[in-house]
């Protein structure tokens, strides 16, 4: 899986596990408005990826006689997500001071481990292995408070690479026999497939 | 109360005014949270100057002023002329003047001399 793959694995399991609004949870660093102060949004962003010990090599032999390598790796990649703001303005619609952000993280860890969404994950190829403290982020942004929280994810992820092996489907062989005495020599050509 | 004077005339005076192309970033999230951004573009009338010392102390720390352009339109041209990103709701506009790129990074509403913005835009590569 690239990069963006998971990414977009990770966006898909969060927003769905927290029944969050389509196009609500968003990868980091792109070019976009990010909504009005109080517009409840999530971003995603894998921060790390590390192998995890020695591939498991493979071989597929192909129905055309030709063969592929592959290496099965695991990799430990951690999935950094941050919640930003609360729906909750005051009377003249600038937002509260609120600590929606940081429970909105704690209840993803909960969530994280329902049945249906152990599901999710298995279905994106995703294995949870560690869910780290929650922290409140909560700042001031544009003169008022923006409440913002952040958890990191540690998933195990499998990825396949391969490449075509070179094989000898069919060769040539030439066999030149010299009979006794003075003959011509004789050639032979023999047609061989693996 | 307004100005005896409309300034904003100027803007739009061939004598004094060069032609730009405005794209005004509009775009749409799909579900999955990834932004398509699309340009809306206008033909519009301005003044086009080089930034100059007394615009670096208004401009960002860091920025370069001879990659800085300002611009002098009339709120004539229409739809909020032009504008900087308001970081929530909408990005800044890219001015395209000639082969090059600019996008604003300050906009300066003068409603009192005939309504029009001094605009400092920044020039950049694609």
């Amino acid at each position: 899986m690239t990069t963006d793959d998971l990414n977009l694995a990770v966006r898909n399991l969060v927003r769905t596990v927290m029944g969050m609004a389509d196009g609500s949870v968003r990868p980091t660093n792109q070019v976009a408005p990010a909504g009005a102060q109080t517009l409840e949004i999530a971003t995603v962003q894998i921060i790390t990826a590390a192998e995890l010990g020695w591939a498991n090599e493979g071989q597929i032999d192909n129905s055309d006689g030709s063969s592929t390598a592959t290496v099965d790796a695991l990799e430990e990649v951690v999935a950094s997500i941050q919640f930003f703001r609360s729906p909750n303005p005051d009377p003249v619609g600038l937002a509260k001071f609120s600590t929606a952000a940081v429970d909105r993280a704690r209840a993803l860890c909960r969530r994280l481990q329902l049945p249906s969404a152990v599901a999710a994950m298995n279905a994106a190829g995703l294995g949870l292995l560690r869910m780290s403290q929650v922290r409140d982020l909560t700042a001031i942004a544009d003169s008022t408070w923006e409440s913002r929280a952040s958890v990191d994810l540690t998933f195990d992820v499998s990825t396949l690479e391969s490449e075509a092996v070179q094989t000898i489907l069919t060769g040539e062989i030439d066999l030149t026999f010299q009979p006794p005495g003075n003959a011509a020599a004789i050639t032979r050509t023999f047609q061989v497939t693996t | 109360m307004s100005g005896l004077v409309d300034v904003s005339e100027l803007m739009t005076d061939p004598e004094f005014a060069r032609e730009f192309t405005r794209r005004r970033p509009t775009g749409t999230f799909a579900a999955d949270g990834s932004f398509s951004s699309t340009y809306d573009e206008a033909i519009m009338m301005g003044v086009v100057q080089p930034a100059n010392s007394d615009d670096m102390k208004t401009l960002p720390e860091g920025t370069r002023i001879d990659n800085v352009r300002v611009f002098w339109v009339a709120d004539s041209e229409g739809a909020a002329a032009v504008r900087i990103g308001d970081g929530k709701t909408f990005e800044a506009d890219v001015l395209v003047l000639g082969p090059e790129l600019f996008r604003v990074i300050r906009a300066e509403p003068r409603r009192e001399d005939g309504g029009y913005f001094r605009v400092w835009a920044e020039g950049f590569v694609t």
